[in-house]
């Protein structure tokens, strides 16, 4: 036996013998060495897996899967002024993007409130397209045919009622009949009660009201829109795992149904445009059996459960994004590597659209550079690997198929769990969902320091900053110093432009049907075109609802709207 | 013994590291107020004021760095405090650095930090024991 002298030859040594670390999935899934039909045993085909576009849709929601429509490829964009989004969104489209994809700046996601807002000082225009008028999404969209592409708003609180507003009129005012429009808004309000996202006097009951209302307008007016989507990503996140993520999103479906149904929608007209989101991590085949999983439970649920009849009812539609808490800030050009194992994972997961992270995830928003990457990573994948050329192609592995029972097993279990605490909503409001969210935190983190997860250059293989393999990183300097401050005038002139008058027309249109309990929809598209703004609309349904003008208690209303 | 304020600014609601820090600091010997989520950057000041403190560690992982250390260091002046030392931690960009620098403030640490680095930091800065 050699002698080992110095520090090299050990490592020499160790990784010469390495094993792998941890012989379980990342949600905890015992893998053995190796699987046969005995594993997959009692599996009955046709009931539990079924051909690709049929029942439970295991294999695919439809029978030939790529060769029908490759997956809508879109990249994350939105920053700056919406005349700077739209210089960005109208790169991206000329390099092979086929969807647009648009995330909100936090003031307007997070607060539901205008740029000039005391608490957006320092947060408006930075990390995402700040829409909270109808000037916004004029701009945004300027010159791009919103008859061929369909729009994806991730606004996830009661903003999405001011921001889809201003986008149904400014498609309005350019003569686009709004039936016809395609895209998605998330719509999702409870899922942030899971990372903080929340104003900190935001009602999670009246959350729940106008994401309602949304779907409602949406089910009765715009067929091609799809007024919601369960946000497992975002609760992903936060460090739950894959078949928490399942459950939660599939614990938020039974939520968001529940209340439209008691508006009398028949679940066939609208539970088919509802989208679930799911993330894809680096835990490969996990994630495959998370996407196949996710597709036999929904299918169950709407037959079983909600007695849906219609089988574009019973197919979840999803999409994805790839896991950012999975990228580095070290050695950024790795996290090439990582964006394209997750986008693969997701087409072998058969998934519908993809947008994945930049590889710039943990320096800025995605730049033209990283965004061009991450556009091109799905190209590669789609156009020169060939698996689009069948459907399902690992269905049918002994260890996948196993895999997926075991995840809806395990998801089952946990929906379960939640319905013992009573519901997603009774348990944001005790603060189960909370300590369940710190609880995977804390084993997250744990994992992490004592390397049973190894994340390449973070805990293991470490290099200095200098040693790294150089890839731009690019930020806009003037998004770090003057892009808030035009924003923030654009604003005011817009707000300054308006006939007061009309605005408050607008808005008593708003507060009369917020006090009679009506849908909001109606109200605050016309509240839009007489140019309220979003804090305005906002306001004043808080009021009507008797909360405070303002979710921060910072400002009141302004002084020519009388209460 | 040394008094941190932690800081979160603005709308920034990434918190796990602010939170982990205050209990690395609170380990090193050292006082820790955390301010909690959605503060200005004139309530980040006035906190800093009343509680006495010796240093505000301002957590940012989001927004407008500049903007917001700009905010507090005016601030500052506008009290005539000039006993207090800044630092900043999360997602700092590079190329703002030298004008951080130049405003006074130091430290500029990032993800994945020892703890004791950012402990020995504050040490340095302020002369007293702890």
């Amino acid at each position: 036996m050699s002698e080992v002298e110095s520090k090299e030859d050990l490592l020499i040594v160790q990784s010469w013998m390495e094993k792998p670390r941890v012989l379980e999935t990342k949600c905890g899934i015992p893998v053995k060495e190796y699987y046969t039909p005995d594993d997959v045993n009692g599996a009955n085909y046709d009931a539990e897996i079924g051909n690709p576009g049929e029942f439970p849709y295991t294999r695919g929601i439809h029978p030939n899967m790529y060769r029908g429509k490759i997956w809508t490829r879109r990249v994350f964009c939105g920053v700056g002024t919406p005349e700077y989004t739209n210089k960005k969104l109208k790169y991206q489209l000329s390099h092979g993007q086929s969807g647009i994809i648009i995330t909100p700046d936090i003031p307007t996601n997070h607060g539901g409130v205008d740029p000039d807002h005391p608490i957006a000082r320092g947060f408006a225009a930075i990390q995402g397209a700040p829409i909270h008028c109808i000037q916004d999404t004029d701009q945004t969209f300027a010159d791009i045919d919103l008859g061929h592409v369909s729009v994806a708003f991730q606004w996830n609180n009661m903003s999405a009622l001011v921001t889809q507003a201003c986008f149904i009129a400014s498609a309005q005012k350019r003569g686009y009949d709004v039936a016809k429009l395609r895209g998605s808004i998330i719509n999702e309000p409870l899922h942030s009660y899971f990372s903080n996202i929340s104003a900190p006097q935001e009602d999670i009951d009246l959350q729940l009201k106008i994401s309602t209302d949304i779907t409602e307008y949406c089910t009765r007016h715009m067929p091609l829109w799809h007024p919601q989507v369960l946000n497992g990503y975002d609760m992903s996140q936060t460090g739950i795992v894959a078949h928490q993520e399942l459950a939660f999103t599939l614990a938020l479906a039974r939520a968001y149904i529940g209340e439209a149904l008691k508006r009398d929608l028949d679940i066939d007209s609208f539970a088919n445009r509802i989208m679930l989101v799911f993330t894809s991590d680096m835990d490969f085949f996990e994630q495959v059996a998370k996407f196949r999983a996710a597709r036999r439970i929904w299918a169950k649920m709407m037959r079983d459960e909600f007695s849906a009849k219609d089988k574009k009812t019973w197919r979840a539609f999803i999409t994805t994004h790839t896991d950012g808490s999975s990228l580095t800030a070290q050695q950024p050009v790795n996290n090439i590597v990582r964006i394209t194992l997750e986008v693969l994972a997701a087409a072998l997961g058969g998934v519908q659209s993809m947008d994945p992270c930049g590889y710039d995830e943990g320096h800025c928003i995605p730049s033209f550079e990283s965004a061009l990457t991450s556009l091109n990573i799905q190209n590669i994948v789609a156009y020169e690997t060939g698996i689009v050329n069948t459907a399902d192609p690992l269905g049918g592995s002994y260890y996948l198929e196993h895999l997926t029972n075991e995840i809806e097993k395990k998801a089952r279990e946990y929906l379960q769990e939640i319905e013992d605490h009573g519901g997603i909503v009774n348990g944001i409001k005790t603060g189960w969902v909370r300590q369940e969210v710190e609880k995977a935190q804390l084993q997250r983190e744990k994992e992490k320091r004592e390397k049973k997860r190894i994340v390449v250059g973070v805990n293991e293989l470490v290099v200095p900053k200098d040693a790294e393999v150089s890839i731009p990183i690019t930020r806009d300097t003037w998004l770090d110093t003057r892009a808030e401050q035009d924003l923030v005038e654009i604003f005011r002139k817009f707000k300054a432009s308006r006939d007061t008058e009309k605005v408050k027309e607008g808005l008593k249109l708003v507060r009369r049907d917020a006090l009679e309990g009506k849908n909001l929809m109606p109200s605050t598209i016309e509240a839009v075109k007489a140019k309220a703004t979003m804090s305005e609309t906002l306001g004043v349904i808080r009021q009507a609802y008797g909360m405070p003008w303002d979710p921060f208690g910072m400002v009141n209303a302004p002084s020519w709207w009388e209460i | 013994m040394i008094k941190i304020l932690v800081a979160k600014p603005g709308m920034d609601s990434h918190d796990r590291g602010a939170v982990v820090l205050c209990h690395a600091f609170r380990d090193a010997g050292m006082e820790a107020i955390y301010t909690g989520l959605w503060q200005t950057p004139e309530m980040i000041v006035s906190a800093a004021i009343q509680e006495d403190v010796d240093v505000i560690a301002v957590s940012m992982m989001d927004g407008n760095v500049l903007a917001i250390f700009s905010d507090i260091i005016e601030g500052l002046k506008k009290k005539c405090v000039t006993n207090i030392a800044v630092m900043g931690g999360g997602i700092i960009p590079e190329n703002i650095r030298p004008k951080l620098s130049e405003m006074g403030i130091s430290g500029f640490f990032g993800p994945g930090t020892p703890m004791e680095d950012i402990v020995n930091h504050i040490k340095s800065k302020v002369k007293k024991s702890s």
